[in-house]
C-alpha cells in the first residue's frame, strides 16, 4: 500500500465512523444542541463536507479563499435541508478527494497559505498536510458528535 | 518539509488541541463528570497517552505488545480514570514522555516497514500495519478524543478550542 492509499484508508474509516452516527438520527436530533456547545450533529457534517470541500479546492487550485460567512454557515442546517441530504454531499465530496489525490504526482508539491491570524505567518502547505488537517478536522468533530449524540440519549 | 517533519507537525499540533482542554483546571475538575458521558478531562489524557505508547511498542516490538489479558482489560478501563493518586500533572508530564518517544520514532524509524496486527474480531485476519499508517492513525485518535474533551471543556467553563 502506498503512502496516498494509506492516508486515505485512515481518513475514509473516520468519515465512516462520523456518517454510521448519524444511522437512526431523526432530523429533528440531527437540529438539536444537548451540550454546552452550539454544534448540533447536522452542523457538523455539512462542516466537515465543508472543510473537506475547500481544502480539496486549495489542492486543485493553490490558493486558500477563506469565506467566514460561508465558515460560519457551514455550521447551520438550513430548513430544508436534510440528513440525507448531508450524507450524500459528504460522499460526493469524499468521493472527490480521492480522485484528486489519485491524480497528483506525489503530496510534496506546497502552496502558500493567506495571511490570516489563524495560519502561522508565511505557512505553505503540501497535499499530505492538507489531508493530515482533515483527518484532525473530520475525528475532532467526530469526537464533538459522539458527546452530543449520548447527550441526545440516542445510542 | 519531508514527510517525517509533516508528521511531527501533525502530531505536535493535535497533542496541543488536547493538551489545550485540561489548561489551568484542577485535579479535580479533572476527575469531573460534565456530560452524560463517563469521559473525564484527566481521564481523556491518560488514554490518550497509553494509547499513543501501545501503538509506539506495537511499531517496535509487534503484536505480542498488544495481546489482549484479563490484565490489560482492565488496564484499558483503567486508562479512562485519573485515580485520586494520580494527577493531572502527572499524567501530562508522562503523556510528553510517551511523546518525545514517538517522535523520535517518526524521526528514525523506516516508515514503510511493517508488522503484523493481533489476532482480535476488531482487526481483519492477516493484517499488517506500517509504522507510517500507525502514526497517522495516531493523529486521528488523538483528535477524536480532542473533540470529546472539547465539549467537556465547554461544559465546565465555556473555554472553546475550534468551531
Amino acid at each position: 500500500m502506498d503512502e496516498k492509499t494509506q492516508i486515505l484508508t485512515i481518513l475514509e474509516s473516520a468519515r465512516q465512523s462520523l456518517s454510521r452516527m448519524f444511522a437512526d438520527v431523526t432530523e429533528e436530533q440531527a437540529r438539536a444542541t444537548p451540550t454546552a456547545s452550539a454544534l448540533c450533529l447536522g452542523g457538523i457534517l455539512k462542516h466537515v463536507t465543508y472543510g473537506e470541500t475547500i481544502w480539496v479546492d486549495f489542492i486543485v487550485e493553490g490558493e486558500k479563499v477563506d469565506d467566514l460567512d460561508r465558515y460560519a454557515a457551514s455550521f447551520r442546517m438550513e430548513p430544508g435541508e436534510t440528513v440525507g441530504g448531508l450524507l450524500d454531499e459528504y460522499a460526493a465530496a469524499a468521493k472527490r478527494t480521492e480522485e484528486v489525490i489519485a491524480g497528483l504526482p506525489d503530496l510534496d508539491t506546497a502552496y502558500e497559505l493567506p495571511e490570516a491570524p489563524w495560519y502561522p505567518p508565511g505557512a505553505a502547505w503540501n497535499a499530505r498536510e492538507v489531508l493530515l488537517h482533515l483527518l484532525h478536522e473530520t475525528a475532532q468533530h467526530a469526537g464533538h458528535a459522539d458527546i452530543i449524540k449520548e447527550s441526545l440519549g440516542a445510542r | 518539509m519531508s514527510e517525517r517533519d509533516d508528521l511531527l507537525e501533525a502530531l505536535t499540533a493535535h497533542r496541543g488541541f488536547l493538551r489545550h482542554t485540561v489548561h489551568g483546571i484542577t485535579d479535580e475538575q479533572a476527575r469531573q463528570r460534565l456530560t452524560v458521558s463517563e469521559l473525564t478531562l484527566g481521564g481523556l489524557i491518560k488514554h490518550v497517552a497509553r494509547t499513543e505508547k501501545g501503538w509506539a511498542d506495537f511499531v517496535v516490538d509487534g503484536p505480542q505488545t498488544m495481546a489482549m489479558t484479563e490484565d490489560s482489560y482492565a488496564e484499558h478501563a483503567d486508562g479512562f480514570v485519573l485515580r485520586e493518586d494520580e494527577t493531572l500533572e502527572g499524567v501530562l508530564a508522562e503523556y510528553e514522555k510517551i511523546a518525545a518517544r514517538t517522535d523520535e520514532l517518526v524521526r528514525t524509524w523506516d516508515l514503510d516497514a511493517t508488522q503484523p496486527l493481533p489476532e482480535a474480531p476488531w482487526f481483519p485476519p492477516n493484517a499488517t500495519r506500517s509504522a507510517r499508517r500507525v502514526f497517522v492513525h495516531i493523529v486521528g485518535e488523538t483528535a477524536q478524543h480532542a473533540g470529546h474533551a472539547d465539549i467537556l471543556r465547554e461544559t465546565l467553563d465555556g473555554q472553546k478550542t475550534m468551531g
